[in-house]
Parts: structure tokens; C-alpha cells; sequence
């Protein structure tokens, strides 16, 4: 199944299920459907469910903020996750501060949806990772499924059993993707939170204490990774990759089984400094400061926009040819 | 081992460059990081390196066109045919190398172990080289060296202690263990150089020790001056950071006991005692007629004069430093950064820091 079929499968599925589900963003209707379709055949469907607002990210995230205190179950679309930075106060003052604030008397169980990264040439202003900017802020999940993870079955999750404000990052590449299956070629097991499971990868049949490298990442970057995996099976590179959907938390960390630590690489889609990849390497250095070897490498993007021209743009991302060169170097 | 040396990443304004210089000659031995080529795009120019000592074999020529990752020549340990080279490299251009034969993580070995892929092929022909077949014929190349006395001597480096005589007491002690080989001492006095100790010669300063391991000249390093303890701690960081393995040199008529537990880069010269169940950490100088008796526990970086005695469970820091002719009672704890001078008799714990003057 395609990433981005089982994202409208599941928003059919919670309108099916549940009345208090209601569906709030800009272009989202029939037969427009939105900008990358994942709302394509819904509002036919259910014509009340699916609300059509202004260009106003502002009031889209206030809007939902306000169904969501009152007892409904909104998701709301913003067109372009580079659009979130309209929304800022919204979510950082409103939608999260509301449940810490009042406790159990106000709860905001509202979902942000909303397509981020870049590989398609769309430019600085439509091709952005901007995560980092919203991790750490008190009380928001942060989900971001991989290739590896169904993205479907954690908007469900997102939006009928967490109770705290969700920002729901999709990857623009990964909507035409084939989810990868279980027990293809890699090996996939999920661990640690049922609502938002880690994938732990692997591309070799021994032990997993065997590994060579381990490689931590989310979102779009795991496709990149899922062919190198694949490609390096019959150089003999064992590699696990380690995938979380929850990208706020690394509780799953305590969940990992005991593998060796000898050459650890983050690899983020989002610029790099202050960001996703340096907070987990502080956080693995805490946890493993007297087994590791060598020194923690990652891969981001460095401190600039993103070209328009496509060339310019699949060199600046991180990239196979980049990523595989870095595996390389790691290991001699 | 053999490497394709291509047209490096030259920015994100250009695709192509021009190849306008060739530095060296075909099928001459260079060595690492000789200037070979340069290139040039619309902005600039970029020297490329050789990657390690060989022969380089060209497949570009001056004024050619060529895009970032395209070859420009290969490059070989070994003197090769050229023709039999390029056929097995570039009729394959776009294949990966398991296609021709040899998995990534061989080659990675193969350059770790500083072997030839190209005689490994030739002991394993029509089969894809694989890590297993890269391990196995290590070792079966090092029984055979082994075997005919080639190998199996561990050759060592001596940092240091030329002009206090820390080098000298080394050298002889490793002479008379036999079992190790000193085969230079860098040290950056410019009056030592090119002189001998005891046969070994002082070649420089111990930053040519990084070259000399990756030119498989000496298999591990010590550390002989022990004048300043901070800097002795410097020096082993540094080495033991980039992979440099340390050694120990225990003379031959040291006594150790049942259960010592040793680090690396300690130096315990003659007649010696370690007693049972002691811990011994990284980088200490033991002189001679020292005694650590049973489970004392001893940090790294420290330096004992000669006529040291311990009793039994005592324990010491770090960087702490003896003098000669010191006694230490039963169970004593002495701390980090600590200096005793001659003649003390220890018979209370010392904090970290204190310096004991006898009075």
C-alpha cells in the first residue's frame, strides 16, 4: 500500500468511526481533494465532516484548538509544513499550554497534518524539515512515520488515543511509496510504545550484537536508507537502522536490545545545528558514554536554503551517493 | 590494493571540470599524498592526492572534460599490466564491486590490514572476495611469516626520554626481554637526531609516528620520559585517541603475580615486584626494585624512582609521582596529582593534590 493511500484510509476510517472527527484545512474538499490528495474522495463522503477554511493557518491550528477544548476530534491540514511557522503561537501558546494549564479540566486532542521535506524542486520556501523548531515544546507529540511504519494506523493513534496536541509530519517523497513490507529483505521489528512504535531494521541474518554500524533517522530519510540496507547486503555491511515515529521522545532508547555501539550515524533532513540529530547524540553519549568508540557522526544539511534548481537541491539533501560514502569512512 | 581516483565533489555551480595538469609519471612509484593532478572549473582549481604509495595508471588525458566522480586513473600497490587493469576495472565502470568480484567490507578489511587485494585474488580466483576469505588469508599469511620467522616480533616506537635517560633504560630492557623490538625513538631535540641508543636510531620529533604505523613500520608505541606527568597524560591521549596501540615493556627479571591486571603503555623495568590481584592502569613508569605488593590498585600516568615499596592493598591515583627509597603502609589511599619525595614513609591516606616534602 502506498504511504499516502493508507493516510486516506485512515482519515475515511476515523470519519467512519468516529462522529466527533472532523477534517479543517485550505483546498481540502472535492474535487480538488488538497494539495497532495490525501483528503481526495472524503468530502464526498461526508460533506459535513470536512471544513474548507481561509488561507489562515493561524485560524486553521486556532480553529481546531477551540473544536478540540470542545469535545471533538479535529485534524487540521496545514497545506505546506513550511506554512507552520504562522501557527507558531498557536500551538506553542494555545493548543499545548491549555491541557498543562488546566490540568484534566481542558483537553486539547487535536492533530496537525501536515507534508514537509523537500526532493521535489519546489523551492526554499516549500521544501523545508522544520521540526526542530516545535521538539521540546511542552506538551506536543511529534510523529513522523517512516517508510518502515504505516503511517495510517498512527493518524489513528494520533487521533482517537492521544489526548495531547499532535503535529503529524508527513514526508512530501514518501506519499507515492510502497510502505515497506515485513520480511522482505531487511528484517523489521517494532518496539516500545504501542501508539508510536519504533522500527529497528536490520539487513543481516546473524546477531544483532554483529552489527557494523548503526544508523538513527526518521521521516523521509528512511527510504534512502531502506535502498542502502538493501544495496549493502551483499557488500557484507551489517547495518541497523533505528526508526522512531514519536520523534519528541527518546524513551525508546531504554528499549533498544543490547548491540554494540562501535559506529553510530544520525542522518536528518533538516538543517543542521539545534536540531533532532544533536539532541539524540547528547542523549546517546548520556547513555553510553563508557561503551562508545568512536565518535558520533551525522549527516544534515548545512545552515542554508534549499536551492530551487532539482540538481542543486539532491546534492544539498542528504543523499544515497553522501550517505553510503559516510558508511564507508566510518568502517575503514 | 588498487583505487580508481576519480573527479572529487567541486560545488554546487559545477557538474564538469578540465583536467589541465598531470603531475606524475605513469608507472612510477609515488608516495602518499604526492600531488598528481589538478583540475579546474568555471571558478577554480582542485589538486588531487594520491590516496596512498603505488603506481598510477591513466586513464584521462590533459584537457579532457570530465564529471565530479568520473576516473581519471587507478592507482596500485603493486606494479600491475595495464591493459589487464583497465579491462577488469573499466569494462565494468558501472558495476558494483561485488559484480567484480570483491564486497565493500573486504576491501575495508584489505585496507585495515594493509593486505593486496590483487594477490588475495590470485590465492582465491573466480570467487567474489568476501571479509571471511580477507580474514582467513591474514592469517594464514602471518602463520607463514611466522613460520619462517618473518613476523611475530612486535616492533616498537620509544617517545621520548632521550636526554633523561628514560629511552636508554627502554631500549636495554627490551634487548634483554627479547620478545620485543625497539626500532626508533622520535624525539624533536634537534641534537638527538639521526644519533643512536643502543643501536635504535632517534628519527624525530613523535609526530612522524602516525606516518610510520600507516607505512606499517612499527606495530605499537611507549612513552620512555616521565619528568612531567601532564604531559606524559597528553601524549598517550593523543596517540591512544587516533588508534596508535601503546605496548608494555615488562624486563625480563620482573616478578609478576597470579591475577595482575595491567593496562597498556607500562613500562616496569628489572627486578620488580607485582603482587597478586593488583590493578595496574594505562601509561605508568615503574623503575627498578619497585614493589606493589598484593591487590594494591594503581591509576595511569604515575612514575616510581627506583625503591618503591607498597604494602599490600594500597591504592593510588593518577599522575602521582615517586621519588626513591618510599615506604607505604597496609591499605593506604593516596590520590590524584600527588608528589612524595625520598625517603617518605607513607602511614596516612593523601588527599589529591598534596605535595609530601620529608622533612
Amino acid at each position: 500500500m502506498k504511504y499516502l493511500e493508507s493516510i486516506r484510509n485512515a482519515l475515511d476510517y476515523l470519519l467512519a468511526n468516529d462522529d466527533k472527527v472532523y477534517i479543517i484545512g485550505e483546498d481540502i474538499l472535492d474535487p480538488y481533494g488538497g494539495a497532495f490528495k490525501a483528503t481526495k474522495g472524503l468530502s464526498s463522503k461526508y460533506p459535513d465532516r470536512l471544513l474548507s477554511s481561509p488561507i489562515s493557518e493561524s485560524l486553521i491550528v486556532g480553529f481546531g484548538t477551540g473544536m478540540a477544548i470542545r469535545g471533538y476530534r479535529p485534524i487540521v491540514e496545514i497545506m505546506f509544513g513550511d506554512f507552520l511557522g504562522l501557527c507558531f503561537d498557536q500551538i506553542l501558546n494555545s493548543a499545548t499550554k491549555f491541557p498543562l494549564m488546566y490540568k484534566s479540566k481542558v483537553k486539547v486532542p487535536l492533530v496537525i497534518r501536515t507534508p514537509m521535506g523537500g526532493g521535489r524542486g519546489y523551492g526554499p520556501t516549500h521544501s523545508q524539515s522544520i521540526e526542530k523548531h516545535f521538539l521540546g515544546i511542552p506538551g506536543l507529540n511529534v510523529v513522523c512515520p517512516s517508510i518502515f511504519h504505516d503511517p495510517g494506523k498512527l493518524l489513528i493513534s494520533s487521533t482517537i488515543e492521544d489526548e495531547i496536541p499532535v503535529l503529524f509530519i508527513e514526508n512530501k517523497i514518501l506519499y507515492s511509496k510502497d510502505i515497506y513490507p515485513n520480511k522482505d529483505q531487511l528484517q523489521i521489528e517494532f518496539l516500545g510504545n504501542h501508539m508510536y512504535p519504533t522500527a529497528i531494521i536490520k539487513n543481516f541474518s546473524t546477531k544483532i550484537e554483529e552489527n557494523d554500524i548503526i544508523i538513527f533517522t526518521y521521516g523521509g530519510i528512511s527510504d534512502i536508507i531502506k535502498d542502502v540496507m538493501i544495496d549493502y547486503i551483499d557488500e557484507e555491511i551489517k547495518i541497523i537502522a533505528v526508526c522512531p515515529s514519536l520523534i519528541s521522545s527518546f524513551d525508546y532508547l531504554d528499549e533498544i536490545p543490547n548491540i554494540t555501539y562501535d559506529n553510530i550515524l544520525i542522518i536528518e533532513e533538516g538543517t543542521e545545528g539545534f536540531n533532532w540529530a544533536s539532541e539524540l547524540s547528547s542523549k546517546l553519549y548520556d547513555k553510553l558514554y563508557n561503551k562508545i568508540t568512536h565518535r558520533i557522526q551525522k549527516i544534515s544539511p548545512k545552515s542554508d536554503i534549499i536551492p530551487s534548481s532539482k540538481e542543486k537541491e539532491d546534492k544539498f539533501l542528504p543523499n544515497i551517493i553522501q550517505i553510503k560514502e559516510k558508511i564507508i569512512n566510518m568502517l575503514s | 590494493m588498487i583505487e580508481i581516483i576519480k573527479v572529487p565533489f567541486i560545488g554546487v555551480n559545477d557538474s564538469d571540470c578540465v583536467l589541465v595538469s598531470i603531475n606524475i609519471k605513469e608507472n612510477t612509484l609515488i608516495e602518499k599524498d604526492t600531488l598528481i593532478f589538478e583540475v579546474e572549473t568555471t571558478k577554480a582549481s582542485f589538486d588531487i592526492y594520491a590516496p596512498f604509495s603505488g603506481y598510477v595508471y591513466l586513464k584521462a588525458s590533459i584537457n579532457d572534460v570530465l564529471k565530479v566522480d568520473a576516473p581519471i586513473a587507478l592507482i596500485s600497490d603493486l606494479k600491475v599490466n595495464k591493459d589487464d587493469l583497465f579491462i577488469n576495472y573499466f569494462s565494468n565502470e558501472n558495476k558494483s564491486k561485488t559484480e567484480l568480484g570483491i564486497t565493500k567490507k573486504a576491501e575495508i578489511l584489505i585496507n585495515k590490514l594493509k593486505l593486496s587485494s590483487s594477490e588475495i585474488s590470485i590465492c582465491y580466483p573466480n570467487e567474489i572476495i568476501t571479509e571471511k576469505i580477507v580474514k582467513d588469508f591474514a592469517e594464514q599469511k602471518n602463520d607463514k611469516l611466522k613460520r619462517l620467522g618473518f613476523e611475530g616480533i612486535e616492533r616498537v616506537g620509544i617517545i621520548g626520554g632521550v636526554s633523561g635517560g628514560g629511552a636508554l633504560i627502554l631500549i636495554d630492557s627490551i634487548i634483554n626481554s627479547g620478545k620485543q623490538i625497539a626500532v626508533a625513538v622520535f624525539d624533536s631535540s634537534p641534537e638527538f637526531e639521526n644519533k643512536k641508543i643502543l643501536g635504535v636510531p632517534v628519527v624525530g620529533s613523535h609526530d612522524l609516528i602516525e606516518e610510520w604505523f600507516k607505512l606499517n613500520r612499527l606495530d605499537s608505541i611507549v612513552i620512555a620520559f616521565n619528568k612531567n606527568l601532564n604531559e606524559r597524560e597528553h601524549v598517550f591521549n593523543k596517540f591512544n585517541s587516533i588508534g596508535i596501540p601503546f605496548t608494555n615493556i615488562i624486563d625480563s627479571k620482573c616478578d609478576i603475580r597470579s591475577t595482575v591486571e595491567l593496562g597498556k603503555g607500562n613500562v616496569i623495568l628489572g627486578q620488580s615486584y607485582i603482587g597478586p590481584a593488583t590493578k595496574i592502569g594505562d601509561n605508568n613508569f615503574i623503575s627498578s626494585n619497585v614493589c606493589l605488593e598484593h591487590g594494591n590498585i594503581l591509576g595511569s600516568h604515575c612514575a616510581f624512582g627506583p625503591g618503591v615499596f607498597t604494602s599490600g592493598n594500597v591504592q593510588i591515583g593518577s599522575k602521582v609521582r615517586f621519588a626513591t627509597g618510599i615506604h607505604v603502609e597496609p591499605n593506604i589511599k593516596i590520590g590524584d596529582d600527588v608528589v612524595i619525595s625520598s625517603g617518605t614513609t607513607i602511614i596516612n591516606h593523601i588527599s589529591s593534590g598534596t605535595i609530601i616534602k620529608n622533612k
